[in-house]
């Protein structure tokens, strides 16, 4: 603002002055530890409502009790005296939303924290807290959202509009997976709209959201990408209110009418950080020590993604939250309400990861309960036969080290499995687009690649597009468009992979 | 505590003085604190603080009693004010001066 805005601004007020006194609801404060206030008075203050020390910063009330309420000091600087004035806004948590924040790193309350100044224009203010969009509001979900892993679209395909769980223990690739969707998202496959993407990291190293953060500029997502941060040297109250920032910005997306997708990263530190938060405000600690509502705080987090009608503008958001488990116990507290809140969950595992299947998705225990019907017909048709032959292999993979005992059709199955594994097997950062997914599944899941050899899958997967792009452009043209491919197009295909795959046996 | 607070209190205004020595002699110095706090909000809550600056304290200090009615009043002049009024009842503080408006424009301000 430059000066001579400001002197204005104080001109036309003065000149306006209208002085009609101003009624507060004020308390002092009574104590003050591990930014938690304890304050007397505000006997008009409401559960959620912030309230202002005198000195101007900003309090969340988080209990109230007969004699004293409870506040959470939001703010790093927890230097409160005993006896400083506070008094009630009238107000809830908002935060400032609008296309400016596209490309940048911000904290819960919309600070900047990419070092660049930060100036939002034309917004919105959004509540945190929210009442999620009701049943009449909604419809059902139907359009895919194409992480580019094969694994994911292929056996748990996630749609607009779901939750979609990812739960695994440390290092078997979670973050990487939905790194890979949001990068993924920079192309249009289908020609479905553009998504919208916000990242909310959650109690993670600094350095971990700076590399995550720099992947996404280097592969140029972050132009349609919100980062929302609360690292793991914050205060608990910023961890706990970041997925709620993070899933108000998502909203606003959403009540435009776009596409939105939001990853929470992940849920555990966030239970922990509620937990932290309840044992400093002295309520009952159940299960674990966590607090009796910690079932709430995910189900009204998740609850608010949601696929519009088209009344309601047809915008959609989609919910990635992640968990993190200890020794891969899925049934441990946490892991086990967040899966029966959600959609669906895509579980990875650590021996897969160790013996080199990445993405480690365990297809046993993954599930997406929506998502199936928002796959394009093209790979609705290639996918179904991938997946029988895949729960084939898998039920008799235990048998395949007596291999010289089996029958030759046990014998072929297992082969074919151990391709489909093989082509399901994909790098890092590099996601996949409907067609290629198509060709590569539909390859494996009817045998195609039967007689190329294991270790010659991977070059068969990078050259063959190349090759039907060249001299066969009319047939990826028809299969691009996602409608079910006809006898005849099954055929073309079948006969050109075949031949491909002839040349790299 | 908050009701032993109140019961501290007769109808008209004066100490219970039954009650307080009981409470004097039986409660602990934890509960003690506790109490000395209860006592100040319910003192606040009888009480209605009026700083005033201009005006004479009869005019206004009519006119606020009209307002809250059963209540003992504690008029006294804040020339840091400027000019108004401001009244505190319990938590509810309502400002009418010429400073609570400036620190208002300036809250807002700053915001901006």
């Amino acid at each position: 603002m430059k000066a001579e805005d400001l002197v204005r601004q104080i001109e036309e007020k003065l000149l306006g002055a209208e002085v009609r006194p101003s009624v507060a609801n004020v308390g002092h404060v009574v104590s003050v530890g591990d930014g938690i206030i304890r304050a007397d008075g505000l006997s008009r203050a409401g559960y959620g409502e912030l309230v202002e020390l005198s000195d101007g910063r900003l309090g969340l009330v988080m209990s109230l009790d007969e004699d004293f309420a409870s506040i959470l000091l939001l703010s790093e600087d927890s230097k409160v005296p005993e006896g400083m004035e506070l008094k009630t806004t009238g107000t809830l948590l908002s935060l400032r939303v609008s296309d400016d924040l596209f490309g940048r790193v911000i904290d819960p309350f919309g600070g900047s924290l990419d070092g660049r100044p930060l100036s939002v224009t034309n917004y919105t203010a959004v509540p945190l807290e929210r009442i999620a969009p009701g049943v009449t509001q909604r419809a059902p979900v139907e359009v895919p959202l194409k992480t580019g892993i094969k694994v994911v679209d292929a056996l748990t395909p996630i749609g607009r509009g779901q939750r979609q769980l990812i739960v695994g223990d440390r290092n078997t690739g979670k973050t990487a997976l939905v790194v890979d969707t949001i990068i993924n998202q920079r192309s249009r496959d289908l020609d479905l709209p553009q998504v919208v993407c916000v990242y909310c990291a959650i109690g993670q190293k600094r350095g971990s959201i700076a590399r995550t953060v720099a992947k996404l500029a280097e592969e140029r997502a972050m132009g349609y990408t919100i980062v929302v941060a609360a690292s793991s040297s914050t205060p608990a109250a910023m961890q706990y209110l970041a997925p709620f920032a993070a899933c108000a910005i998502g909203e606003y997306f959403m009540e435009k009418g776009l596409d939105a997708l939001v990853v929470y990263d992940d849920l555990s530190k966030h239970a922990w950080a509620y937990r932290q938060l309840s044992l400093l405000l002295r309520r009952p600690a159940g299960r674990e020590a966590y607090p009796g509502d910690i079932f709430y705080l995910h189900s009204r987090l998740l609850e608010r993604a949601a696929k519009l009608s088209k009344a309601k503008g047809g915008g959609s958001l989609t919910a990635l939250p992640i968990i993190e488990t200890q020794a891969g116990d899925i049934s441990a507290y946490i892991p086990t309400n967040v899966i029966s809140i959600t959609d669906g969950q895509i579980y990875l595992e650590t021996d897969l990861f160790n013996a080199g299947q990445r993405p480690a998705v365990n297809a046993g225990l993954s599930v997406s309960r929506v998502g199936g019907k928002a796959q394009s017909k093209s790979f609705r048709q290639v996918s179904g036969l991938m997946r029988l032959e895949l729960a084939q292999y898998q039920s008799l993979a235990a048998f395949s080290q007596f291999g010289s005992d089996l029958d030759e059709a046990t014998q072929k199955r297992i082969n074919r499995g151990k391709r489909i594994v093989e082509i399901l097997k994909q790098p890092q950062f590099s996601p996949l687009g409907d067609l290629e997914q198509v060709i590569s599944i539909h390859a494996a899941g009817s045998g195609l690649l039967d007689d190329v050899p294991l270790e010659k899958i991977a070059e068969f997967e990078s050259r063959v597009m190349d090759h039907l792009n060249t001299s066969h452009p009319d047939l990826c043209r028809k299969i691009k468009g996602g409608a079910r491919m006809d006898d005849a197009t099954v055929n073309e295909l079948n006969e050109a992979v075949a031949a491909f795959a002839k040349t790299v046996r | 505590m908050n009701k032993l607070a109140a019961l501290t209190f007769t109808p008209e205004g004066e100490i219970n003085e039954m009650v307080a020595s009981l409470a004097l002699s039986n409660l602990r110095r934890s509960q003690l604190k506790s109490y000395l706090a209860a006592l100040r909000r319910e003192m606040r809550r009888r009480r209605v603080y009026v700083a005033l600056s201009g005006g004479t304290e009869s005019e206004v200090g009519g006119a606020v009693g009209e307002r809250y009615p059963g209540k003992e009043l504690a008029v006294y002049r804040d020339d840091g004010l400027g000019a108004g009024v401001k009244i505190s009842a319990g938590d509810d503080i309502t400002d009418a001066s010429v400073m609570g408006y400036l620190k208002e424009l300036l809250g807002e301000i700053s915001k901006e």
